[in-house]
């Protein structure tokens, strides 16, 4: 099933090893393997080969010699992503951005920093929190994945529902665009005048360019930080808490809930957190600021968790405390790695308030396909993670867990919500996208990254349908005249 | 112009403003657009020379742009008309579309924090509906309640509470656009993390009407603080009062708006503004008192506060001309001393913006053009950059650097694709 990728020209790998010497590009199969896949485990690609540039200029090197010889190629930062972004589609090249690791500039004054994009989401805030500052968005994954692949994802974590997620946080990007030219998107369009093209960047998987230094913004850290663990004997209780804290006027740094199968592969696993195995739920709370008001906010949250029917609230100040309230949720994926061969870790947003009636259809859609579903999520923005725990050599549980899938994305965009909230559509959900996007809105994205990768070199094969990627200009510039506007595909005789 | 793209609009409305600064008709949290409608089916009037019209639903803007596009007709956008980008309505235009006929709340959840409603609304408008459940769209830009959202959002426009709530493109969650060439564009949704697909909310927020007209958007609310306070620090001496901005400003607390005043005809005035629990906004108080080692020169709560900074909404009104300087936040105290020397300055501190206002009314062009070149030399030698973001003069000095060769083909390409006729406004940059 897998087919093996082109090999590289010798004239391209000699350009490649001259700009970024011999150790920066691998050939050998036995060594390319690590790069097959992502932390979507299901699917493998093998690239041509990997080149490890150190900086922008071997970046833009890279990238012309590439586009050159019209090779495709995709940039990969940690690997970690779950939406098969960093796949080597169609034999491309991967640019891995592993050895461009470095913080170049940390302007304390400014609360900024200038990174190169392979610096690890957590080594940035390590640098500096010596200096009371910190980088905001908090993936699960911050001890290994890059703020590169953060910035083409627009990745969030657990304390993104007070802070709000990368986005937010990228003054500007200097970025190689497909055909190796350089360009400086900044400022995300405040006060120049200008469209936001860093904002437009974020989120966009890889495909309209690589990133290759990072300007980014860093926050005080909070003074202090209460945490609270509430018990629930019903799933539902949680997901009605979550909405009365939020009624409450109450803006918690974090809101997660974990639950029962969750809750029990954490305390069959050497993680174990001392959570209750007969809970349906644990929702953690998180307060963060000024010291003097957590407590009464802490008070008032879990007064909201008993009158929705906690049966528990256990309440941390300390850093040691705390990190063993949060301990269930932080292992939970590592966890269920050792309880199934596979793990799928589905990604949807719902209206905050929906949480409870679709939890209970992604609980029904689980029986009905005999397939264990996992739920781990950021709450208090109705972003889930029903997580599908199955062994991929068992091929007709391969298939029951794709029509599950399918029926949860439907019913999560029938109550109102998306596709993926934070994972990206990378290569798996491009099927899911006209669930949610009109064939206009779809052509309006490919026309977009057009302008950015006439060549179709970078990336290819990732966010949108193929059928809208081949899509012929001449077809669609029908779309805004009075007549029946059908998009034609290229090729089709109307 | 041809009426034919007209009869599509029957909303054409008669009530419509001339060329003239909307800056003299204040309707303090009036909502011009809550009647909308109402003079529906009257006769196009004159705007600069063009027609106005003022569609009722999607259908007709996506028809009415569908043949403007085909015929080759150009069309400019005008929401409740404060802040038109200068020279907007200048040259060929053979038809403004107005949003003032869409104008109703569709969906508002105050459980979820969201709210859906069309471009034509008002900010007082907003502000009446979501104060009723104790929420708020922590958005101030320059004159505030007489602005549509559409416009808001468009223009990108802010104030200071961006310093703990963001800009524009942080508080949408989707919108609907129709482009240059009449396709209904669907972007975004309306829950609060969503990445399915490219980021086209970010583009079409800030661009200013070039890519098409926003005529809905889903925004994210919040809930009203508690406690709302306002602290006035006073020095004579402009540079004591950077120093003392700045001190606040790398303070290890997060301050929802800090901004800096002088040239306005008191002593130079640092502005914090604390949003919170009574608990938390005393001890921010202790503590950044603490910081500058002084008390606040006035302090201000509840409405008193709220009031204060809803006077700097309208620090840009009977001015003749605005700059917006962007610059490092540290450098602010190299460069607000030029900007004295021209115009009455307020610095969003922490963000690192000045805006400029050179007086009128009695300003001449010359006076005006002078203050602004004057203004646009003082600052390029501090390494930031320069704007003009409203002018009653025909001409007005370039922005300062010159948009990068690199960005200008990335942005020509993308307003093709929204607006492949080239109906749409084309600054000239
Ligand atoms: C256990 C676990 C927990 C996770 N938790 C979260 C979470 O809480 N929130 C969340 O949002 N995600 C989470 N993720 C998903 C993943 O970690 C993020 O998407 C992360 O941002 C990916 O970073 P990476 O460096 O691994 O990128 P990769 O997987 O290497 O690449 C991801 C995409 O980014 C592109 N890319 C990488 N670098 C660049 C660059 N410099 N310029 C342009 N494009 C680039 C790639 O082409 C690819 O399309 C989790 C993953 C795991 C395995
Ligand atoms: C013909 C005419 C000329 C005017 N000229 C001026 C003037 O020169 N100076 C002045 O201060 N006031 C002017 N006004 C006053 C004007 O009525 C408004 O008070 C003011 O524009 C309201 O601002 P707004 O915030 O709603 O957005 P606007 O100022 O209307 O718009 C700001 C920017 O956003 C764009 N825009 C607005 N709505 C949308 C939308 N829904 N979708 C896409 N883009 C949109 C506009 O094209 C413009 O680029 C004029 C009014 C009219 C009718």
């Amino acid at each position: 099933m897998i087919a093996k990728p082109p090999r590289l020209s010798t004239g391209l790998a000699d350009e490649l090893v001259r700009i970024v010497g011999e150790d920066g590009v691998i050939t050998d199969p036995a060594r390319l393997m690590v790069y097959e896949s992502d932390g979507l485990t299901a699917y493998r690609y093998p690239p041509r080969a990997v080149v490890l540039p150190r900086d922008g200029d071997e970046t833009a090197g890279v990238v012309r010699a590439i586009a050159a010889e019209r090779v495709p190629f995709v940039a990969r930062g940690s690997g970690t992503g779950l939406s098969g972004g960093a796949l080597a589609v169609d034999g491309a090249v991967v640019v891995c951005t592993a050895r461009m690791n470095r913080i170049l500039e940390l302007d304390l004054h400014n609360r900024r920093a200038r990174i190169q994009p392979g610096v690890v989401n957590a080594h940035l805030t390590a640098a500096t929190q010596p200096h009371g500052l910190y980088y905001a968005p908090d993936p699960s994954s911050q001890s290994a994945c890059s703020v590169g692949g953060n910035v083409a994802e627009n990745s969030g974590g657990p304390h993104c529902l007070k802070y709000g997620v990368t986005s937010r946080y990228i003054r500007g990007l200097d970025v190689v665009l497909p055909d190796g030219s350089r360009v400086y998107l900044g400022d995300r369009g405040l006060d120049t005048g200008e469209l936001d093209l860093a904002g437009l960047f974020v989120g966009s998987e890889g495909c309209f360019g690589i990133a290759v230094e990072i300007d980014v913004e860093l926050l005080p850290l909070p003074q202090a930080t209460h945490t609270l663990l509430g018990i629930f004997e019903r799933l539902e209780d949680a997901g009605r808490a979550v909405t009365a804290i939020i009624a409450d006027g109450l803006l918690p740094a974090a809101l997660e809930i974990i639950d029962q199968a969750t809750i029990r592969a954490v305390e069959e696993s050497i993680f174990a957190a001392g959570y209750p195995t007969d809970a349906a739920a644990a929702l953690v709370v998180e307060f963060d600021g000024i010291e003097v008001g957590l407590e009464a906010e802490a008070a008032r949250a879990e007064a909201a968790c008993l009158e929705c029917g906690a049966r528990e609230v256990r309440r941390a100040t300390s850093a040691d405390a705390r990190a063993a309230l949060w301990k269930g949720r932080k292992k939970a994926f590592g966890a269920m790695g050792r309880i199934a061969p596979d793990l799928l870790v589905q990604d949807a947003t719902v209206p905050r308030t929906r949480l409870p009636d679709v939890l209970a259809e992604i609980a029904q859609i689980g029986r009905r396909y005999d397939l264990k579903v996992a739920n781990v999520f950021h709450a208090g923005d109705g972003n889930l993670h029903p997580n599908i725990l199955f062994d991929r050599r068992d091929a007709t549980e391969m298939e029951r867990v794709e029509l599950a899938s399918k029926e949860i994305m439907r019913i999560c965009v029938d109550a109102g919500g998306t596709i993926t909230g934070e994972h990206g559509v990378g290569l798996d959900k491009r099927d899911y996208m006209s669930l949610i996007h009109s064939d206009d809105t779809l052509w309006a994205m490919e026309s977009v990254r057009r302008v950015f990768d006439p060549a179709g070199l970078c990336n290819p094969g990732k966010v949108l349908p193929d059928r809208i990627r081949g899509m012929d200009p001449a077809g669609a510039a029908e779309a805004g005249s009075d007549r029946a506007r059908t998009i034609v595909p290229a090729g089709a005789t109307a | 112009m041809s009426l034919e793209a007209l009869e599509d609009a029957s909303a054409v409305r008669d009530d419509e403003g001339g060329k003239e600064p909307a800056g003299g008709e204040a309707h303090p949290g009036d909502a011009p657009a809550a009647n909308g409608g109402a003079a529906a089916g009257g006769r196009p009037t004159e705007a600069g020379g063009a027609p106005v019209v003022a569609p009722r639903t999607v259908g007709e803007l996506r028809n009415l742009m569908a043949r403007a596009s085909r015929d080759g007709r150009q069309v400019r956008f005008i929401g409740n008309a404060t802040s038109l980008p200068p020279g907007y309505l200048d040259g060929p235009v053979d038809l403004v579309v107005s949003t003032r006929a869409l104008d109703t709340v569709h969906a508002y959840d105050p459980a979820d924090l969201t709210l859906t409603a069309d471009a034509g609304v008002s900010f007082g408008q907003l502000e009446r509906v979501t104060g009723e459940q104790g929420q708020w769209l922590p958005l101030d830009p320059p004159g505030r309640a007489r602005r549509s959202l559409g416009g808001v959002l468009a223009s990108g426009a802010y104030g200071p509470l961006q310093g703990k709530f963001g800009t524009p493109r942080d508080h949408v969650l989707g919108l609907t656009l129709v482009t240059g060439d009449g396709r209904v564009l669907e972007l975004g949704g309306r829950v609060v993390k969503n990445v399915a697909g490219y980021d086209l909310v970010k583009l079409a927020v800030g661009s200013g009407g070039r890519l098409g007209i926003v005529t809905s958007a889903t925004v994210r609310l919040h809930p009203l603080p508690v406690r709302d306070v306002t602290l006035l620090y006073q020095t004579p001496r402009l540079a004591l009062a950077v120093v003392l901005a700045r001190s606040l400003a790398t303070a290890p607390v997060r301050i929802p708006a800090l901004e800096l005043l002088a040239g306005h005809g008191e002593e130079p005035t640092v502005a914090v503004r604390l949003l919170g629990s009574p608990e938390a906004v005393a001890e921010s108080e202790r503590i950044l008192n603490g910081r500058v080692g002084r008390e606040a020169s006035r302090r201000l709560e509840g409405e008193a506060s709220a009031r204060w900074f809803a006077a700097l909404e309208r620090f840009e009104d009977d001015a003749a001309a605005v700059a917006r300087v962007s610059h490092l936040p540290s450098r602010l105290g190299d460069l607000v001393e030029p900007a004295v020397e021209c115009g009455t300055v307020a610095a969003h501190v922490s963000l690192g913006v000045l805006r400029v206002a050179v007086r009128g009314p009695g300003a001449s062009e010359a006076a005006v053009l002078d203050a602004l070149a004057r203004l646009r030399d003082g600052v390029a030698s501090a390494g930031a950059t320069f704007r003009v973001s409203r002018a009653n003069i025909p001409r007005w000095p370039a922005p300062e650097p010159a948009t990068a060769p690199g960005v200008l083909a990335l942005t020509r390409g993308i307003v093709d694709s929204f607006d492949p006729a080239g109906v749409l406004s084309r600054p000239a940059s």
